[in-house]
């Protein structure tokens, strides 16, 4: 009797404990619905790398640098660069804005402050408040204090792109916050960007507060000095050189490709503009080796002018060159260059010419340096082009600033905000002015009306003021 | 019903059914939401229907018999609710509307006058793109029929069935992609020709010649210009068979052997479409994508022979 008891008690025992740890149908190993927060780190980063701040054909980053007119396509008019956009040709961007990054930053922030991992939750905030602030200044008005609530609101209401510019400064401050708090998991080679050196993420945090306060210098009740004064105290916490700056490094195998490398495949019959190769030549820049190559055709550095009505030979023009876009080129998302060139803007604001010449030169040497342009070149360029002049001074600080940040969508900003470089309207254009925003989804105007959808490409967003 | 010693019989049908909250799987959703899609109770809709099946034997005799069939199908369709109270729901290539029937296209468009709706052309002589997206047609059917004959004399049978449908637009996915490389049959006509419209800047009928390569490839970005009405005449299956007459086969071991040669897909007739088949669906059967047609291989004709041996 007593052994049967005890028999009795261990099945008991086994049954209780076995089928608790092992048969939980509704949990499916393969499918995990919480991952650590340094599997989601990754993909996130490589997200905003490869979909948002560069992006394929269809995306918003390269649309802006057919607004700037660095590239071209060698097809007949009646493209993205002579300003023919449908709506469908703005889902891309958004998918993997709203989708993939800040739907999962938007989990990882959660998860990593409810593990007390604040690392990543600094983190998580610093790409939000960039994420957003991408979205907002190409589309003004956009959904972020009711959206990401999956089928709690299927139609949330866009927010004021004030209320974005509020929401993306607070975030950065709460980055720096959460960085100082030094607790939880550190960040290790799961982090793309800076390999969790929160030094360097907390540097990126001011800079990018700096790159927003310049956003707003025409912005409705907002002062140009005031916000060059601001942007010139956060970067007294900002990037330092070259070696805090933001990038991502393309390893460059069959899966892991630069995109504008991919996006410069004969596929796309994408090539450099006339505007950026012409530009590059009058200049005698030393640089055009290395921002387009030579045709292959004739060796001669050619570019195809936007919005003509013929097709040319896809090999009779150059296109953009080996340090941005080699298979395995790094990508720059935030350039200490740039940095320098806010200073400069901001010093120009703030006290005039003479403040803003150092940051200008050394912006234009630390790019030349970094593509590898030999010293006495440097100096030649300098010699021409090295000194702001006292009336135009932004004209040529933006003109720099253009080929310092090459494609970067920065540049878009910076020219709706200056007016600089200067820029035509291109022949067959489809807008009646070159774009001052991107127009609503498709996908949005389809499952989420809203009213400003009306909104075409000419509509200024809220900051750009004439 | 059936009169004369079952020699005319019909069945007619009238439905009129309403489906409630529909379960939709794939519904998308905005991107603002953080996801691309969900499943949904997504919409109301209604189908209103006739359908009429005539069987007659006109001929019943000895050696020789006649035997007709013929079906009428007509549906009308009504979307009546869309899950948010929204007016439009995409789900897959078309798109529900309030109030349309389902299977609506719904893309660019030729750019038309509001008063008179001639198409708007631009200064350069080619057809203005619509703005957004517009309802540029709908996939369904004015009505299908089907008329199936079978006659036998003496040893031999003879059967063809037609199918035929009226109405239903098709998107010629390969023809709109065609427009801009000059491959579809329209742009054999390689001469320079006048749009036919009124110029958008001044209202005045267009006079500007263009090339037929710019304005097909202006085509190209317009959608509409590659919707086709999808009615078909359809020879769908015919077959021919003998059968040996009883004296010829009685010593052998054999009650019965016969022949039939069978023809299937033996004639389409598409007056208003321009690539294979408009009864095909390129992108599989399911509720989002019918109406699409592209990159498909034409449907196949077959024959077959069939010996029939019954032993005794």
């Amino acid at each position: 009797m007593k052994k049967s008891i005890i028999y009795i008690g261990a099945l008991f025992l086994l049954a209780a404990t076995g089928c608790k740890k092992f048969v939980d149908v509704n949990q499916d190993p393969n499918n995990p619905l919480a991952v650590q927060e340094k599997i989601l780190l990754a993909p996130i980063e490589y997200n905003i790398a490869h979909g948002i701040a560069c992006g394929g054909e269809p995306d918003a980053a390269t649309y802006t640098n057919h607004f700037m007119q660095i590239i071209c396509y060698n097809q007949v008019a009646l493209n993205y660069g002579t300003y023919y956009f449908v709506n469908t040709n703005m889902n891309q961007t958004w998918n993997t804005a709203y989708q993939i990054c800040l739907e999962n930053l938007k989990v990882l922030r959660q998860q990593s402050a409810a593990n007390g991992n604040s690392n990543y939750t600094a983190i998580s905030e610093v790409l939000t408040a960039y994420t957003l602030a991408f979205l907002t200044d190409l589309w003004g008005d956009i959904p972020y204090s009711k959206a990401l609530q999956g089928a709690g609101n299927f139609l949330p209401t866009y927010d004021k792109q004030e209320i974005i510019y509020d929401s993306v400064q607070a975030l950065l401050d709460q980055a720096v916050a959460d960085i100082d708090k030094k607790a939880g998991a550190p960040v290790g080679p799961d982090d793309y960007f800076y390999k969790g050196n929160m030094t360097q993420w907390r540097r990126l945090a001011y800079s990018l507060k700096a790159r927003y306060y310049m956003h707003l210098t025409k912005a409705p009740g907002h002062s140009a000095a005031t916000q060059a004064g601001l942007a010139l105290a956060a970067l007294q916490n900002g990037m330092t050189g070259t070696a805090d700056e933001w990038k991502f490094a393309y390893p460059g195998s069959s899966t892991s490709q630069n995109i504008w490398y991919v996006n410069m495949q004969p596929l796309s019959t994408l090539v450099a503009s006339s505007a950026i190769v012409d530009t590059l030549k009058a200049r005698n820049d030393p640089r055009m080796p290395f921002l387009i190559t030579k045709s292959i055709n004739n060796g001669t550095y050619t570019g195809r002018a936007i919005g003509t009505n013929s097709i040319g030979n896809l090999q009779s023009y150059s296109l953009l060159g080996s340090a941005y876009c080699s298979v395995n080129s790094t990508e720059y998302i935030m350039p200490y260059t740039e940095v320098l060139f806010i200073q400069a803007e901001a010093n120009l604001i703030q006290s005039g010419v003479a403040a803003a010449q150092p940051f200008y030169t050394n912006g234009i040497t630390t790019h030349m340096t970094r593509l590898g342009v030999a010293p006495a070149d440097i100096n030649t360029y300098l010699a021409a082009r090295g000194t702001l002049p006292a009336t135009g001074a932004m004209e040529m600080l933006m003109q720099e600033k253009v080929m310092a940040d090459f494609l970067s969508p920065e540049n878009y900003n910076d020219w709706r905000r200056t007016g600089s470089p200067h820029l035509s309207i291109v022949p067959n254009a489809q807008a009646p002015a070159i774009p001052r925003r991107l127009i609503y989804p498709q996908t949005e105007i389809n499952a989420n009306p809203q009213p400003q959808q009306s909104a075409t490409l000419v509509d200024r967003v809220w900051w750009d003021q004439p | 019903m059936s009169f004369l010693h079952n020699r005319v019989g019909f069945e007619v049908s009238y439905f009129d059914r309403r489906h409630d909250n529909l379960l939709t799987q794939n519904v998308p959703i905005a991107a603002s939401t953080g996801f691309s899609s969900t499943s949904l109770n997504s919409a109301d809709m209604t189908n209103k229907g006739l359908e009429v099946l005539i069987n007659a034997s006109p001929f019943k005799g000895k050696n020789f018999g006649w035997d007709l069939t013929l079906n009428y199908t007509r549906i009308r369709n009504k979307v009546t609710r869309i899950n948010g109270g929204t007016q439009q729901l995409s789900i897959g290539q078309t798109w529900a509307f309030v109030g349309m029937p389902y299977g609506v296209f719904y893309n660019y468009g030729y750019a038309r006058d509001s008063a008179t709706h001639q198409v708007l052309v631009d200064d350069n002589g080619l057809p203005k793109i619509s703005s957004g997206n517009v309802i540029i047609g709908n996939l369904q059917p004015d009505f299908l029929a089907g008329m199936n004959n079978s006659f036998y004399y003496k040893n031999w049978t003879l059967s063809f069935f037609f199918d035929y449908r009226k109405g239903g637009d098709i998107l010629n996915s390969d023809d709109r992609y065609g427009f801009f490389y000059g491959t579809p049959k329209v742009t054999e006509n390689r001469k320079d020709l006048v749009v036919k419209g009124i110029v958008a800047s001044t209202k005045q009928v267009n006079t500007k010649v263009v090339t037929a390569e710019s304005y097909y490839q202006r085509l190209n970005t317009i959608y509409e210009a590659a919707m086709q009405d999808g009615t078909y005449l359809k020879l769908r299956q015919a077959s021919i068979g003998y059968k040996l007459p009883a004296k010829t086969i009685a010593r052998t071991p054999f009650s019965q052997i016969g022949l039939t040669l069978t023809g299937r897909n033996l004639f389409i007739d598409a007056p208003h479409f321009t690539g294979s088949d408009p009864e095909v669906s390129s992108y599989g059967t399911g509720n989002g994508s019918q109406g699409v047609y592209g990159n498909t291989v034409p449907t196949s004709r077959s024959f077959n022979l069939t010996l029939n041996v019954v032993f005794k």
